[in-house]
């Protein structure tokens, strides 16, 4: 076996087939599916920018406009407080709430994403493009 | 597969993709020559047919988008492999973010599809097995598959993964220890 020494002696007795099965012709499907998912994103080039209007900026501009004030209102009232910690706590919840409200394409044009052709912003790669860049709420509410 | 695939070799298939009129024959011989490696890869960390579709599919897509970048400082075998391993570790990482659940939720979510699976063949053992292999943080699991599965060298896992072979020596033994300890108390 190639197993390293101490590997277990029951690992060893199990089978390493693999358990997991496909749909029937899976394989074989697999490549035209694909290549139509390519060609479509070819031919449709999407651009961030394409879905943003001026009432989707206005409605995350009001949004965040109550909750900043809601934050600062919070933080000046009990800056002496020892509940301080709890309150910001709260208010970093209750903005990072507020967040999945905005509409991403607004998120993504604000942070700088680039968008490539075929490369729909899903929640996927908004999530990646937030962690990849280390960006937290409020970096974003930083730049909104 | 067949055929064509294999009269390739990597280099060949990245160069004739770069030829323009030939990139999109240059990419079907590339699906098809690692289409089930890196299906299986996948399969075994997210369990789900589905999920495990549309991430092969995007590790497709970002490839074909990236592939003319390419620079060939690692084998296209270990570029793609680290591509469907980023993926899918994602993929697990978006789901724990969006359900805003603890790691146990979704290990029991992947636990639960794998009860249900009508894809899953394996006997009470096997099924064990992964159970056990859900207890695992992530890439404690992958070095597992991919060594005990895969049967890969800890060289070759080191590249794609971009860790030291010590440290995986350690995962893997970790791993086993940890899935011997979960079998003998269940």
């Amino acid at each position: 076996m190639k197993q390293q020494e101490n590997t277990g002696k029951f690992i060893e007795t199990l089978k390493r087939d693999n358990p997991f099965g496909v749909p029937e012709g899976y394989f074989q499907s697999f490549p035209d599916r694909l290549n139509n998912t390519i060609e479509a994103l070819d031919k449709k080039p999407l651009t961030v920018k394409k879905n943003i209007n001026w009432l989707t900026y206005a409605a995350a501009a009001a949004l965040l406009l109550f909750v900043l004030a809601g934050s600062r209102y919070l933080l000046h009232y009990t800056n002496q407080n020892k509940a301080l910690t709890n309150l910001q706590r709260e208010i970093s919840q209750e903005v990072e709430h507020s967040l999945y409200s905005i509409n991403e394409d607004i998120i993504l044009e604000v942070m700088g994403y680039e968008s490539i052709a075929g490369d729909t912003p899903d929640d996927n790669k908004i999530i990646d493009f937030l962690i990849n860049d280390d960006i937290g709420e409020y970096e974003l509410m930083h730049a909104l | 597969m067949g055929d064509r695939t294999s009269v390739h070799t990597d280099r060949e298939l990245v160069a004739l993709f770069r030829i323009k009129e030939k990139r999109h024959y240059a990419f079907d011989l590339i699906v098809k020559k690692y289409q089930e490696k890196l299906y299986w890869h996948i399969r075994k960390l997210l369990i789900n047919h589905d999920d495990t579709d549309d991430t092969l599919q995007n590790t497709f897509v970002k490839a074909w988008g990236a592939l003319d970048g390419f620079r060939e400082d690692a084998g296209l075998y270990t570029w793609l492999y680290r591509i469907a391993t980023n993926e899918a570790l994602t993929l697990l990482n978006h789901k724990r973010r969006r359900l805003m659940l603890p790691l146990v939720d979704v290990e029991k979510q992947l636990t639960a599809s794998l009860e249900t699976d009508e894809y899953f063949n394996g006997d009470e053992l096997q099924l064990a097995l992964q159970k056990a292999l859900l207890k695992l943080p992530d890439k404690q699991r992958l070095v597992f598959n991919m060594k005990y599965f895969n049967e890969m060298k800890y060289e070759e896992m080191a590249e794609i993964l971009e860790t030291s072979v010590g440290a995986l020596k350690a995962s893997y033994h970790l791993a086993v220890k940890k899935i011997e300890k979960f079998i003998t108390e269940h």
